[in-house]
């Protein structure tokens, strides 16, 4: 008992010091020539404070402090929150397939927005960049609830798990047909701003939006580890829990709506990047199998540390421009995941 | 006990009391309303071992359900220790009554322990966690029930008799006044069967049990509780309750009733060929 509970102590203190310090080195990795030691001169310089405000940082210092570091804080709470949304719902659900964009979330914010790209693209609008922007980001937000809302008004008073997934499966399907529709009707460079929202980036990431992204995250888990027992009674299926003091539709429910949430403030900021939320929580379930570490740490700190080393793939792998988050987390996680399940053990 | 209690004085000997319950399947699932459960009552003496027997579709694992509240009776009530169970919160009746299924889930990457350490739900708020003695209680546990060995390993690997032993000290973690089991020994074979009874057998708790295989149910059983078509036939000692003719008229299968030649309690043979 003592060697697990300290075995899984030092796990725990392993990942984060591994997020931490995932965070902390990949600021080093992109387009301008950046090294290590410059990173630890610039912290130096924040922690000490420069003489007079941001006007005495260098060039090299505001790419650290206003690109590069805002973006891997982001790209650590996007995998952080997808993450942990995934194992959430896979535990609601007791589906192993369960992802966050279960309700059609990702197409939701398609939705919005092409509907926003589509509005803009007639009027002088679309030439003030930040306004269009923030409005594509709050018409995904809006896209995303709307889909959530569909399903939970389909599924809710009844509470099945079957029930819920085929509503989400319909959702989804209405909401791409929806917005094929847009698309098509619509100016063909609509189509491209779109692919933002289908395969992700960080690139948008600043210091003001990420306060709003940290707090739902934050809370988000404070919310999960809370109900941690509950949850974990959850996959003695809908009966026993019950029978075990759990009131499964009001859980189940609840859980739905504040991972949604979370899910569609992130795909907001960062587009929908898939197959993180469905993959991570598998894996670190298999990490975690015997120690006494609480599941929805353990996802959130992993998923987040992995997030930030695939947006340093995408900034760097393909010489002079960007790749999508999203082709490389289902790329590697797909490969990844065919490995982990190829050398499963049987039942394990 | 306390002064509120004396006035159930003469209640406390009943744990469970079924009190006139019917319950029907919802329409939306048949074209009419099926009654499933019609006009049962009974009741069940603290510390008894009852069986319940009765065809398959006579409404057993219904009438477990609405003693775990898994069906709410369309009339009538339940009550566990004098209390009708509808007024309680989940967590509190979950207190009060423990069940164990013959439904298998997958428990996705819970070990043997985080299965049986579910029991502790109905006596935790949130964020209270895990103190030394529910530890400590979990580890007697799992020695009880011999699976100490297999504690850290995946629930998904271990044989139906061990699950079961599992689903047991899950139950008993939860400290109930009643346990309730739907067909206990269901797959095992006779060996873990056995076990699993035995070990039921040993607690010092009321057990309402429901059986397929008579000659189990007439072994272990303080006394049986027979359905049929959603009503109660009859309830009474193992030696009262399996007769020929009560058998024959409810399994619809003709059969020899004598006394187990070790045990002394009655035997049932059936008539397998016509």
């Amino acid at each position: 008992m003592t060697a697990i509970s300290s075995r899984s102590f030092w796990f725990v203190v392993a990942w984060v010091l591994i997020a931490l310090l995932s965070i902390v080195f990949s600021v080093a990795f992109g387009a301008a020539n950046i090294s290590m030691a410059d990173v630890f001169q610039s912290l130096k310089t924040l922690v000490l404070g420069p003489e007079d405000g941001l006007s005495a940082l260098s060039v090299q210092d505001r790419i650290i402090w206003e690109l590069r570091a805002p973006r891997a804080v982001l790209a650590f709470l996007a995998g952080a929150g997808l993450s942990l949304a995934g194992a959430v719902l896979q535990t609601v659900t007791r589906n192993p397939l369960s992802d966050p964009y279960l309700f059609g979330i990702s197409s939701g914010a398609s939705f919005g927005a092409v509907l926003v790209i589509a509005a803009l693209s007639g009027t002088s609008l679309s030439s003030i960049a930040m306004l269009s922007e923030y409005t594509i980001a709050v018409g995904a937000f809006l896209g995303s609830l709307l889909s959530v809302l569909i399903v939970i008004a389909l599924a809710g008073r009844s509470g099945q798990v079957e029930r819920m997934l085929l509503a989400g499966v319909a959702t989804s399907f209405m909401f791409s047909a929806a917005t094929s529709l847009v698309l098509y009707l619509s100016d063909p460079l609509a189509a491209a701003s779109l692919i933002f929202w289908t395969l992700g980036s960080f690139a948008r990431a600043d210091w003001a939006s990420l306060g709003l992204v940290s707090f739902v995250i934050i809370a988000s888990l404070l919310c999960f580890f809370a109900f941690s027992r509950p949850l974990r009674t959850m996959l003695a299926g809908d009966e026993n829990a019950q029978a075990l003091g759990v009131n499964v539709i009001k859980m189940r429910l609840g859980m739905l709506v504040v991972s949604s949430l979370m899910t569609a403030v992130l795909v907001a900021n960062c587009g929908g990047i898939g197959f993180v939320g469905l993959m991570i929580p598998h894996i670190v379930r298999r990490f975690t199998l015997g120690l006494n570490v609480n599941l929805f740490l353990a996802v959130t700190v992993i998923g987040g540390a992995f997030m930030v080393w695939v947006d340093v793939l995408a900034r760097t792998a393909y010489q002079s421009s960007e790749l999508p988050v999203g082709v490389i987390t289902a790329a590697l996680g797909s490969m990844f995941f065919l490995m982990v399940l190829f050398r499963r053990e049987p039942n394990a | 006990m306390n002064t509120a209690d004396t006035s159930h004085q003469a209640k406390s000997c009943t744990t469970l009391t079924v009190d006139d319950v019917s319950w029907a399947a919802p329409s939306s699932t048949r074209s009419m309303a099926l009654p499933i459960l019609s006009n049962v009552s009974l009741s069940i003496d603290k510390g008894k071992f009852v069986g319940l027997i009765g065809p398959n579709g006579a409404g057993k694992s219904t009438l477990l359900r609405t003693i775990y509240r898994a069906c709410k009776p369309d009339s009538g009530k339940v009550l566990v220790n004098g209390k009708d169970i509808w007024t309680l919160s989940n967590k509190e009746a979950a207190r009060n009554t423990a069940v164990i299924l013959q439904e298998q889930n997958e428990y996705m990457g819970l070990t043997v322990r985080d299965v049986v350490a579910q029991g502790l739900n109905p006596h935790k708020g949130l964020f209270e966690w895990d103190t030394h003695s529910d530890r400590e209680r979990i580890s007697s546990l799992m020695v009880d029930m011999e699976l100490q060995e297999l504690q850290h390993r995946p629930f998904s690997i271990l044989s139906g008799g061990e699950k079961q032993r599992a689903f047991l000290a899950r139950a008993l973690l939860q400290s109930p006044e009643l346990l309730l089991m739907d067909e206990p020994t269901n797959h095992l074979d006779i060996h873990f069967q056995l076990e699993v009874i035995r070990k039921v057998k040993a607690l010092p708790m009321t057990v309402f049990a429901s059986f397929h295989d008579l000659n189990l149910a007439a072994a272990f059983c303080d006394e049986l509780v027979v359905i049929d078509h959603g009503k109660i036939v009859a309830q009474g000692t193992p030696s009262d309750i399996l007769t020929e003719d009560l058998i024959s008229k409810v399994y619809r299968t003709c059969c020899l009733v004598d006394t187990h030649p070790l045990h002394g309690h009655p035997r049932v043979s059936f008539a397998y060929h016509g």
